[in-house]
């Protein structure tokens, strides 16, 4: 079958046809190309000609003539746009032209910059000309460092080791700072909270050695869509950024769709598990050989869609094997394997996280099924845009879960359609994450008392430092004294760098299957956890929490596992406050309790177990508000703790809709008598340590974030409540729905 | 929505509520633990080392009378100065054969942190030169840390006239240090002819048989020289930085004294190295063999590097060692164009019983080989068979071979019977 009778079907059979909620054709899109300017240099424009470049596409065109013209850019168009051409034509360009200018090309992963480099190098080999274009990451090896730092024109890297590698040791780079003419920055879109604030501080660093030698590069900036790509890209420079935003580059007929599974609970708002509709779906896709990438939330949800699948291509006689799960914690190699088996059309179907979703090269597939919504608007266009073909017809389609978010959407489409995509917002100006890179910046260079570093706190940053032994003031200037080598201790992803490795203990020699965060370590890979890798069960025999290890061992059981973790809020100070809403800092601790054994498939609890591990505190950022005791004098604390806790699920659940944030981002809270309030609180928190923003803004939108909430709980089809609003009925009790909306619309006055 | 403007409370508390709250977040961690006290003699006690007191030369006593930062000191030692078993003037004799100690400098810093990076300063640089009849210890202290560059422009001065750099550990830590610094100050870095740096003949010569190669082990072993109260490198730091706030000079003295110390160890240790490379065999001293052979065939000796080589036997015992050994000596014999020698040389291992382990099917492929250039093909085929029959058994007993190893042992499977086909080829 053709991808054209599948969409047919879909449309006119009974068992899919009515959950469509929507359906919408965008019609195929011509390109629109330009001639080479006239000012590009000859070499290079035979050397593309020879690699079938004839014409350039007009983003391409005009990319090239305001880099020409001195300008900051960032690029915003679609995957497979040739976005790469953008930078890399002006950067060649200008090296051809002589003066032996340099460009530094960041890329947010390793596996990015490979990528990159591999397509650099072939250009340049087709234009015959000796320029050296060189990876320079961990991998790199010693004796070839040396030849980068003096001989690369081209330098690609990540921001993790421009910020521990390179600044600290910019002397040894005089070649390349002296030099520097241009910055590439790709995936912009990828640096946004914790990671971009601390991006915006490198290149804070940046700016700084490169005054030092002289130089001024210009940045070129590439994004997928966002809300506001000049805006972030002005906020990560500290500069105005001119916006390329109009693609000239082709794409066929793309078909969007949203579906809602079918209710099968109608009192309890159940709905069939999205998991196993989207395989229902997906079998045609699977029938009819249409190479289709899925994409879950979760890692657990990822490796359950793999077995899935492969059952279902085991009964429509596809390969198992041409089936593969693709997320965080597979090593590179596994990684790597499943990429070239997507290009080259091995691989049928992949189950991915948003692991796969930034710019890794794995072609253009034909359809895309979100298992869930990803959480917010941008990367829902980002995972539906893996499947598009430039000529072809492409399908993607969102495949609602029974989440509050999930429901929304489903019953509100038009909000995916119409809605403007969320902002990237970081916070360079954190706290935490400014002082670590003052530190940085005052081993690469002492910080004269006329500088400024960000915003004006920089001189009572110093003078901390400086209490805490790491700076000493002389002669105008601060220096950095302290032993350590500040740049290890700085993490750019998160504010613990480190791991639990997951160590396969069924063969006699064990081996490493994997890693787990740190945060996410306890409710993974408790003891007694089933944690799932590759599509296979693992029990977890012994976790090693001071040695960082999981030791777990191969098993074949019908459940999986749930930790539950007891989370708990104590306020440290109060920024602002207006009415019954405030928000300010907070240390919030973490006590995982319990884990429950659900039975695969069904989800029904069969057992529960104790988890032993030590409590763990997170300082950070957090929005509250206050449903003063008084004004409910009919309920009871049950009551009223149901009724918290409703509030707090549609709270948490509504809030990623104006944030653009992963869910996992924000946690919650309630308290029947806070310590600090004194009454009735729910609390929004950052999972980030210091927080990037996100609770101030929470607290800008107080009065709009309970509103639609309670339009998110009003407008839910259950009778009492279901996790698509409150919460589950059972654990919250039948009132808790009636009973939130009270406390949402009438008790909460946030001014 | 609109635009996300950081709003005035998250940003400018005042200033006391900043640190305040940089301390509740706990930044600044890396910041150094209170130093422990320095436990060593202050100035005026008697410090039990081989160099004498040097002389403040360029600035007064009180840290106010440094009025540029830096302060300077000198000290000469003359031939006659001994440190362990060493002399000075014997040590510079040693050296001094390419005719360029006038212009040798050696030279040994100290540093505000050991990782190195830009934010690494060099207070204190040691210099020893060979001037007047004596050796001249030279250090350049910094006495606050806006006086670099008046510090660099010196160290420059020093190093014009010098040719050649000597130091221990100094490509790896002090001259990147020092040439960053330069950079940092906007000053050309001094270039030499060349730079030894000891710690890699040293390593071979003395590593295995120290069981280290740090300097202050070879002062004591090799030189005979111990050191006594002295201040351990990675106290200086911090002694360093606590000088900077408290001003107070004389917590700096036996920084000045481990520095001298240093210098003076450099020297003699360099003459040491020089000594027993042009005459190992009758240096004295105990080596390891196999690292020295190592040097002097560098050097071209290889007839003397085979005579080390052959020591190095008589201690291995490791069959692992002794493999090791073997392909360095036949390479010696190679390079004095003397094939039958280290033919001689594999047959009288094979010959002496070893363990059947993938060493011995090592040497029993060389044998091979070389019994092949003598034409003698039964001889070859014998020892082929041998070194496969031991081969076929640790593969069918890999339980102890993993990784590298056993992929080892396939490979020269592999080769035993690729080389066995062709002798029967040729055997007929």
């Amino acid at each position: 079958m053709t991808l054209e009778q599948i969409l047919d079907a879909y449309r006119t059979r009974p068992r899919f046809a009515p959950q469509f909620t929507a359906w919408r054709t965008f019609p195929a899109k011509r390109a629109q190309f330009v001639e080479f300017p006239e000012t590009m240099d000859p070499r290079l424009r035979h050397a593309l000609a020879r690699s079938g470049i004839a014409q350039l596409y007009t983003h391409q065109a005009k990319a090239f003539a305001e880099v020409r013209a001195g300008r900051d850019i960032v690029v915003v168009t679609p995957t497979a746009s040739g976005k790469t051409l953008c930078y890399n034509l002006p950067v060649l360009d200008a090296i051809l032209r002589g003066g032996g200018p340099r460009a530094l090309y960041l890329f947010p992963t390793k596996a990015l910059g490979a990528d990159q480099v591999d397509e650099l190098q072939q250009l340049i080999r087709s234009l015959e000309v000796e320029i050296g274009a060189y990876t320079y990451d961990g991998d790199t090896p010693g004796d070839a460092r040396r030849t980068i730092r003096t001989a690369g024109h081209i330098v690609v890297t990540n921001p993790d080791m421009l910020h521990t590698a390179i600044l600290p040791h910019h002397t040894k780079w005089l070649r390349l700072f002296e030099n520097l003419r241009y910055v590439v920055l790709d995936e912009l879109h990828h640096y946004r909270g914790v990671f971009g604030s601390h991006l915006a501080n490198v290149l804070r660093r940046l700016d700084r050695i490169c005054r030092f030698y002289g130089s001024a590069p210009r940045f070129i900036c590439c994004s997928a869509t966002i809300g506001n790509p000049g805006e972030h890209a002005a906020r990560l420079l500290e500069r105005p950024v001119a916006v390329l935003d109009e693609s000239g580059a082709p794409s066929g007929e793309r078909t969007v769709a949203v579906y809602n599974p079918p209710v099968v609970n109608p009192a309890l708002g159940i709905r069939r598990d999205a998991v196993r509709e989207s395989v229902a779906v997906a079998e045609e896709l699977l029938k009819g050989r249409i190479q289709t990438i899925f994409f879950a939330r979760t890692r657990l949800r990822a490796e359950l869609l793999t077995t899935y699948l492969r059952d279902a291509a085991r009964r429509q006689h596809v390969d198992p094997e041409a089936i593969c799960g693709y997320r965080a914690g597979y090593l590179p190699s596994e990684r790597r394997t499943i990429e070239a088996g997507l290009r080259g059309g091995s691989v049928r179907a992949v189950a991915a996280t948003n692991a796969l979703e930034l710019g890794i090269d794995i072609g253009q597939l034909s359809a895309a099924v979100l298992v869930g919504y990803p959480g917010t608007i941008a990367s829902t266009w980002q995972q539906m845009g893996r499947a598009g073909r430039r000529a072809d017809r492409s399908f993607a389609v969102l495949v609602a879960t029974s989440g509050a978010l999930d429901q929304f959407i489903a019953t509100h489409p038009e909000y995916l359609f119409d809605q403007p995509i969320e902002q990237a917002r970081i916070n360079p100006d954190n706290l935490l994450v400014l002082a670590s890179h003052v530190k940085c910046a005052a081993f690469e260079l002492p910080v004269r008392d006329d500088e400024t570093f960000g915003p004006n706190t920089l001189p009572e940053i110093l003078a901390y430092l400086e209490e805490e032994g790491v700076l000493h003031h002389e002669d105008n200037a601060w220096h950095y004294v302290a032993e350590a080598y500040p740049a290890e201790g700085v993490s750019l992803r998160s504010a613990s760098p480190q791991n639990v490795v997951i160590i396969d203990t069924t063969e006699p020699r064990p081996r490493v299957i994997g890693e787990i965060d740190l945060p996410s370590a306890p409710a993974f890979v408790h003891e007694d956890a089933i944690y799932i890798h590759l599509g296979r069960q693992y029990h977890v025999d012994r976790l090693d929490w001071d040695e960082r290890k999981a030791y777990v061992r191969q098993v074949d059981v019908d459940y999986y596992t749930d930790a539950q973790i007891a989370v708990g809020v104590r306020v440290l100070e109060e920024f602002a406050r207006e009415r019954d809403a405030a928000h300010g800092e907070a240390a919030v601790t973490f006590r995982p309790t319990i884990f429950k054994k659900l039975r695969l498939a069904t989800h029904e609890n069969v057992g529960f177990g104790t988890i032993h591990l030590p409590e763990t505190t997170l300082h950070t950022t957090a929005a509250w508000w206050v449903f003063p005791r008084a004004r409910v004098p009919e309920m009871g604390t049950d009551a009223l703790q149901g009724a918290l806790l409703g509030v707090a699920h549609a709270l948490q659940n509504i809030a990623p809709l104006y944030l653009m944030t992963d869910p996992r981002d924000l946690g919650s809270t309630v308290e029947i008598r806070s310590p600090h309030t004194g009454e009735p609180t729910v609390t929004l928190f950052e999972e980030i340590p210091g927080g990037v923003g996100l609770a101030e803004r929470l607290f800008a939108l107080r009065r709009e974030l309970l509103d639609a909430a309670a339009s998110l709980v009003e407008g839910c089809g259950c009778e009492h409540g279901c996790p698509s609003c409150v919460g589950p009925v059972l654990e919250l009790g039948p009132e808790a729905k009636r009973r939130a909306l009270h406390l949402l619309r009438d008790v909460c006055v946030p001014a | 929505m609109s635009a996300y403007q950081p709003e005035a409370s998250n940003v400018a508390p005042g200033g006391e509520a900043i640190r305040e709250r940089l301390r509740r977040l706990g930044a600044g961690a890396t910041g150094r633990a209170p130093g422990r006290p320095a436990s060593m003699p202050r100035t005026g006690e008697t410090v039990a080392t081989a160099a004498p007191p040097a002389t403040s030369l360029e600035t007064g006593l009180a840290p106010a009378a440094v009025g540029d930062g830096v302060e300077i000191l000198r000290a000469g030692f003359g031939p006659g100065h001994r440190h362990g078993r060493c002399a000075v003037g014997n040590a510079l004799r040693s050296i001094d054969h390419g005719g360029d100690l006038g212009r040798t400098v050696w030279l040994d810093t100290e540093t505000t942190g050991l990782a190195g990076g830009t934010g690494t300063y060099a207070f204190l640089v040691g210099l020893a030169y060979c001037g007047g009849g004596q050796l001249v210890v030279e250090q350049l202290l910094l006495r606050r840390l806006s006086g670099e560059r008046r510090l660099l422009s010196v160290l420059a001065e020093r190093l014009a006239g010098a040719r050649h750099l000597v130091t221990f550990n100094g490509q790896r830590f002090d001259w990147p240090i020092i040439e960053a610094r330069f950079i940092l100050a906007r000053q050309r870095p001094a270039s030499f002819d060349a730079h030894t740096d000891l710690i890699y003949p040293a390593r071979r010569l003395w590593h295995r048989v120290l069981g280290t190669h740090r300097l202050s082990t070879l002062e004591a072993e090799v030189l005979g020289a111990p050191r006594n109260h002295d201040v351990p490198g990675w106290e200086i730091p911090g002694i360093y930085i606590r000088y900077l706030r408290d001003t107070d000079r004389a917590a700096l003295d036996p920084i000045l004294v481990h520095n001298r110390a240093d210098l003076l160890a450099l020297v003699l240790l360099h003459g040491e190295v020089s000594r027993i490379l042009r005459a190992p065999l009758d240096a004295g001293v105990a080596l390891d063999w196999e690292g020295t052979g190592v040097l002097v065939g560098r050097r071209g000796a290889h007839a003397v590097a085979i005579e080390c080589f052959e020591r190095a036997m008589r201690d291995a015992c490791e069959p692992g060692d002794r493999w090791r050994v073997l392909q360095k000596l036949a390479r010696a014999h190679r390079a004095v164009h003397d094939p039958d020698g280290a033919r001689r040389r594999w047959e009288a291992e094979a010959g002496t019983w070893m363990r059947p382990d993938r060493f011995r099917a090592h040497v029993l492929e060389e044998v091979a080989k070389a019994r092949t250039r003598q034409h003698d093909i039964r001889g070859a085929r014998a020892a082929v068979t041998e070194a496969l029959s031991i081969v076929d058994e640790l593969i069918d007993g890999t339980a102890g071979l993993h990784g590298a190893p056993a992929a080892g042992v396939a490979r020269l499977a592999d080769r035993l019977r690729a080389r066995l086909a062709r002798l029967v080829e040729r055997d007929g």
